[in-house]
């Protein structure tokens, strides 16, 4: 049974049907992928390559992380548990390198809590 | 995860040789739409077998159909049925189900002049970009509806209901604009 949707997965065949291109259409733009391939990255089957999120990215306007909406969050959610992971590893540092480290994921954390409020307002 | 605000609105419009769907986020927002072509026996049944496939698949907070009740549009008895068994459906998923009358359709675009089913499409293609190339042929009086216009009429039933919530109408600046005119 399929799972019920809690969220939009992926803009990309919403956009393309917006400027009436068929998924041939836009394979040939993209130049690298074929249609069977463009229908994974639509129905969220498959997370895209990065030349094919730029592709979309030129072709659309629009940036992967809001084209491809649920791989971003997955992206996310996995690079956020690896940051809490080793932001706990470097709990008792004093080294300046280490503190560094703990800056750069403080502000990660705290763009992340801002997406997210974003999101929730929207 | 993160937990995207997800309510979007399906609104459904039933017609001779299928149906019609819009799925919105908001009013200039539709995330997907399209045309279905149920032409055999047990029209109903795969009918309703599409509309829950669709279910399953956005979970939608609330479902739009026309009225067909006292003062509500005059469709056929097998499409009648058809609603009955959708807002059974709609019961049993625990889903909101609206009904407008084509006549909030018609208070709805009155502000911008359009009438007609066709002057509708045509305010609904100016105002919702991703339905623009998607126009149906005018219709003389001894053709058949074009599949296409069912579309528009799906669209604007899903735009009456944003309305009706008070949500900013794609129309308001038309509004607008036309009151800023008639006053110079």
């Amino acid at each position: 049974m399929q799972n019920k949707r809690t969220g939009p997965l992926c803009y990309l065949r919403t956009h393309r049907r917006k400027w009436g291109l068929s998924q041939k259409d836009l394979a040939r733009l993209i130049g690298t992928i074929g249609c069977a391939q463009l229908s994974r990255y639509e129905n969220s089957k498959r997370a895209p390559k990065v030349e094919v999120a730029l592709a979309c990215q030129v072709i659309f306007g629009v940036i992967p992380s809001i084209m491809f909406l649920d791989t971003y969050a997955s992206v996310e959610e996995e690079v956020m548990r690896n940051m809490a992971r080793m932001d706990e590893a470097l709990e008792n540092t004093t080294s300046l390198t280490g503190l560094r480290k703990r800056e750069l994921f403080s502000l990660a954390l705290g763009r992340a809590i801002a997406k997210h409020r974003r999101s929730k307002q929207l | 995860m993160i937990d995207f605000k997800w309510s979007p609105v399906l609104s459904i419009y039933p017609f001779s040789r299928g149906f019609a769907f819009v799925l919105f986020e908001g009013p200039n927002n539709p995330f997907d739409w399209g045309v279905k072509d149920i032409k055999e026996k047990h029209r109903n049944e795969k009918t309703l077998d599409a509309i829950k496939e669709l279910i399953d698949r956005y979970n939608p907070d609330a479902i739009i159909i026309e009225e067909t009740g006292v003062g509500g549009a005059r469709r056929s008895s097998r499409i009648r049925k058809l609603y009955r068994s959708l807002t059974h459906l709609c019961n049993t998923e625990l889903i909101d189900l609206h009904r407008f009358p084509p006549s909030a359709i018609k208070r709805y675009f009155e502000p911008v002049g359009a009438v007609t089913k066709y002057e509708i499409a045509k305010a609904i293609g100016r105002a919702v970009p991703a339905f623009a190339h998607r126009m149906p042929k005018v219709r003389k009086p001894w053709m058949s509806a074009d599949p296409k216009q069912s579309l528009f009429d799906a669209a604007a039933l899903g735009l009456v209901y944003f309305g009706s919530r008070g949500i900013r109408s794609p129309y308001q600046d038309a509004d607008d604009e036309q009151v800023n005119t008639s006053v110079k």
